[in-house]
């Protein structure tokens, strides 16, 4: 399996190391770090900052992210199969509401734990993800209105 | 250059997204009758605005007590030249904000001026008011959730859907 670990903007070392460690031990994917500090792994490839990032979404077979809505929501509609992780290293817990959403609607398995990283990448080979579906935006015209 | 000139403000990551999207649907309406400002701890200047400007960010994400309080102030003084600095030299007509901190300094210097102020709460939340959220829905002019699971949360509020 290919598989992209991104960790958006804030470092979350933890989730980094533990899919290192648990693949290169275990495993024997490709694997690819977009990471936002230098860190050092055992396997993969890092990266810090692409322009090119939906690229490597595309040609991932399996995505793990950090729980940034951001990332989740472009990768949810790309079709990706994802495994989301929240953040906890930061000061706020705030990631946790969406990765409560996505594991709620089957939209992607959570790992709650960093640590437990390793056996959900195993179980994601059999998950299927149900299609993810929004209420698509439709203030545009209003605050339009508002503004001219 | 257009007379109308609305600010819009947003902090890095999820809340950048939201922008650029919102920015992107509400251009297609407003068709060039819009200048479009940005404000944000985000340095690089998206491609929709027309000017940049470059705030401090107010919450650390790593420091706390009083380092954080520190922080805070130090940063909020810087932003708040900038924003005297922006009010001077344009007619800001609206601000929008996609949240989070930078959004409720910025919104509540620019309201009490005279411009209108439109609030979007994030779209990760679903269960409880973000931070930002518990100050905007009472000092925004047009205050909108994304998820419906906020109606109850936000009884006064608009749902918008999700961008």
């Amino acid at each position: 399996m290919k598989i992209l670990v991104t960790v958006g903007t804030t470092a979350f070392d933890s989730l980094v190391l533990n899919v290192d460690k648990y693949c290169y031990k275990y495993r024997n994917d490709e694997l690819i770090f977009q990471t936002c500090n230098e860190l050092s792994t055992l396997s993969g490839v890092s990266f810090t900052f692409s322009k090119e990032i939906e690229a490597y979404y595309s040609s991932s077979n399996l995505v793990i992210t950090h729980g940034g809505a951001g990332s989740i929501y472009k990768l949810l509609e790309l079709n990706k199969k994802i495994i989301v992780c929240p953040n906890f290293d930061r000061i706020d817990h705030h990631q946790a509401e969406i990765c409560k959403y996505v594991e709620r609607n089957n939209f992607a398995l959570v790992a709650w734990d960093p640590t437990t990283i390793g056996k959900l990448i195993d179980k994601s080979e059999h998950f299927i993800p149900s299609m993810y579906k929004k209420e698509t935006f439709f203030k545009f015209k209003e605050i339009s209105n508002i503004i001219c | 250059m257009c007379s109308n000139k609305v600010l819009c403000v947003y902090g890095e990551g999820g809340h950048h997204a939201q922008m650029d999207r919102l920015v992107d649907g509400v251009s297609r309406e407003a068709l060039n009758k819009v200048d479009f400002l940005s404000l944000s701890d985000v340095k690089n200047k998206p491609k929709w605005s027309l000017k940049h400007f470059h705030a401090k960010e107010i919450r650390s994400k790593h420091l706390r007590g009083i380092a954080a309080v520190y922080f805070m102030i130090k940063n909020i003084t810087s932003n708040f030249f900038l924003l005297v600095s922006i009010f001077k030299n344009y007619k800001i007509k609206a601000v929008i904000s996609t949240g989070p901190g930078i959004g409720v300094f910025t919104c509540l210097f620019f309201k009490a001026v005279g411009s209108k102020v439109i609030y979007l709460e994030t779209w990760s939340r679903f269960d409880k008011k973000s931070m930002s959220g518990r100050v905007m829905r009472l000092i925004a002019d047009e205050f909108y959730y994304q998820n419906l699971e906020l109606a109850t949360i936000y009884p006064k509020g608009k749902f918008s859907g999700r961008l």
